[in-house]
């Protein structure tokens, strides 16, 4: 059997968890994105971990639905950067701040 | 040969839904063919295929039809919310046009994104495994990015559009380990299977932690505290029609999914999931009525008025009843008309005044200038502040009496504080359109074109009407909320 489905299920709360920390900390825009990538990633282990476990098709089903779906995300998430870039402004969300009040 | 019949195609059910997509598809392609100053037609087209969806919803009234392996399923909860939906789209299509060519962006493309979006709120509605729940809240997500950074060489839409970009996929990634984890406690997808080994076994730590991340991605969506903090900014960034839209179907959507999850598929465990939803509704609550005092932007103070109303809606689910949700289900009807009204206010004002239109000091002496805007203006502020005889009075009143009979005494405590905080802005909005103008001499009166008339003064007559005779529709909500699943 190899390795038990829980080791995946540990792996893949810590990718989650860097994956959410770098969210929180970095403040260049694509370091994010791709951040919330590593998220997504983790809960793709999620689900073929858990859908090895029970035996069942919906967890690999639905981690292909999340690959399918996050491509999607990602090309028009890399349109809106490229296009702040373009814009003149500093990869930093930090400075994103023209409507503070 | 593989045996179909058991996966129970059945495209009725989703007729709605294709019937909305092939408008898209349909528009994406007139806008290569149709001369750019005739893109006026496409909003026609669109408008045409939101009627054919609105049409194509009847069957579905009443009906109890699980299609397509238990993922989603044609019933009088969907209809109803397809009903919400539509005509906001439809009401958004008509009054766009005008608004976009004030600000040079009158693109094919607009449409074809708004009819992108309704498809994934209609699927949300509709929407009874996690699968197609994730599927819709992305299809409608994904589209909104791109709308609200529409004006895309105006750097707060961009701004916008980059936040709510960010902070989108964030609560994608919760909501989706969310699943993941309900998927390994219960072995199942479909809100069905989910319901029957919740009811069998109770709950686990695994399924309540899958919960909490569940609602923080739901919360996000429909901007409910402490997961609202993108809402103000991406509400003021984006060009105004599409936060008018946004605010109001994308929050009707995701109470379509919080209200079937909850009371359908987790009602055996409902002590479990009380407190986070409860907590969330207080929070929500406090910091949208609070905030909003403060605020000196008119789509800033809607935005934080629209996360208080998100806690108000979240009152009606919190007992777990069906009457609860029925009465949730008819405020997401009073704030979709009431709501959409002051935005769409807001977008007349915008497009003669430009982008400083937003800003309240604008507003002073509008009675004076422009008494259409300023009238239905000021009944859609009383009827979100919740004074009879509007339908917001009546909305307000029929999520308080569940808690009243459930004696969960401190969410609607909270409540009715905050309700009478909430007065203070939204009347603050309605005597600075009073106040006369500093100038002397009266301004000329420049007219509202006759289709944004049309509608505000249906809609603001919707908000009066409904307040007079509400049980009309809280019967329609009371049939939509008896839930099977």
């Amino acid at each position: 059997m190899g390795v038990p489905a829980y080791e995946f299920l540990w792996l893949s709360g810590v990718l989650f968890t860097l994956g959410a920390i770098g969210v929180l900390i970095r403040r260049n825009p694509l370091v994010i994105f791709m951040c919330i990538e590593l998220m997504l990633n983790a809960v793709n282990l999620a689900f073929a971990a858990i859908s090895r476990y029970l035996n069942s098709l919906d967890g690999v089903a639905f981690a292909f639905l999340v690959i399918t779906v996050s491509a999607a995300e990602v090309v028009v998430g890399i349109a809106i950067i490229v296009q702040v870039y373009r814009a003149g402004r500093a990869m930093d969300v930090d400075e994103m701040d023209l409507m503070k009040e | 040969m593989i045996d179909t019949s058991r996966l129970g195609i059945d495209y009725g059910v989703l007729l709605p839904e294709l019937v909305v997509t092939a408008t898209a598809l349909l528009v994406l392609v007139l806008d290569l063919l149709i001369p750019p100053g005739r893109r006026r037609w496409l909003a026609a087209v669109s408008a045409l295929g939101l009627l054919l969806a609105l049409l194509a919803t009847v069957p579905l009234w009443g009906a109890d039809r699980s299609a397509f392996s238990g993922t989603v399923i044609g019933d009088s909860f969907a209809a109803f919310f397809d009903v919400i939906l539509l005509s906001t789209g439809l009401l958004t299509v008509l009054i766009s046009p005008r608004f976009l060519r004030s600000l040079g962006l009158e693109y094919g493309e607009y449409y074809v994104l708004t009819l992108a979006a309704m498809a994934g709120m209609m699927l949300l509605a509709a929407a009874t495994s996690l699968m197609t729940i994730f599927l819709g809240i992305e299809l409608l997500s994904i589209a909104l990015y791109v709308l609200a950074g529409f004006a895309r060489r105006n750097l707060r839409s961009q701004e916008s559009a980059l936040k709510y970009l960010l902070l989108g996929g964030f609560a994608s990634g919760f909501l989706l380990y969310g699943m993941a984890l309900i998927y390994g406690a219960t072995g199942a997808t479909t809100l069905h299977g989910i319901a029957q080994f919740v009811g069998a076994s109770g709950s686990s730590v695994l399924l309540l932690v899958g919960i909490g991340f569940l609602v923080v991605g739901l919360a996000f969506k429909a901007s409910a505290a402490p997961f609202h903090m993108w809402t103000p900014d991406v509400y003021q960034g984006a060009p105004t029609v599409v936060t008018t839209f946004m605010s109001v179907a994308t929050k009707a959507a995701a109470f379509a999914v919080i209200g079937r999850v909850f009371v359908a598929a987790f009602p055996t465990i409902r002590a479990d999931w009380y407190f986070p939803l409860a907590f969330v509704a207080i929070v929500s609550l406090g910091i949208g009525n609070f905030v909003a005092i403060t605020q000196s932007n008119l789509k800033r103070l809607l935005a934080y008025s629209g996360i208080a109303q998100a806690g108000y809606i979240l009152l009606g689910i919190l007992p777990g009843s069906s009457e609860g949700l029925a009465a949730s289900l008819f405020y997401v009807a009073a704030y979709a008309v009431m709501n959409f009204g002051a935005f769409a206010v807001v977008t007349a004002v915008e497009t003669r005044v430009g982008e400083g239109g937003t800003e309240i000091p604008a507003w002073t002496g509008l009675f004076y200038r422009q008494p259409l805007l300023a009238t239905t203006m000021t009944v859609f502020m009383l009827s979100l502040a919740g004074i009879p005889p509007t339908v917001g009075f009546f909305a307000k009143l029929f999520v308080f009496r569940p808690l009243v009979e459930a004696q969960l005494w401190a969410p609607l405590a909270v409540a009715i504080v905050t309700t009478v905080i909430s007065f203070y802005y939204y009347l603050r909005v309605v005597v600075v359109m009073l106040t006369a103008p500093e100038e002397a001499g009266r301004p000329a009166r420049e007219p509202v074109s006759r289709v944004m008339g049309a509608i505000l003064v249906f809609c603001s007559i919707a908000t009066i009407v409904l307040g007079v005779f509400p049980t009309v529709v809280f019967d329609w909500a009371r049939t939509a909320a008896a839930l099977h699943l």
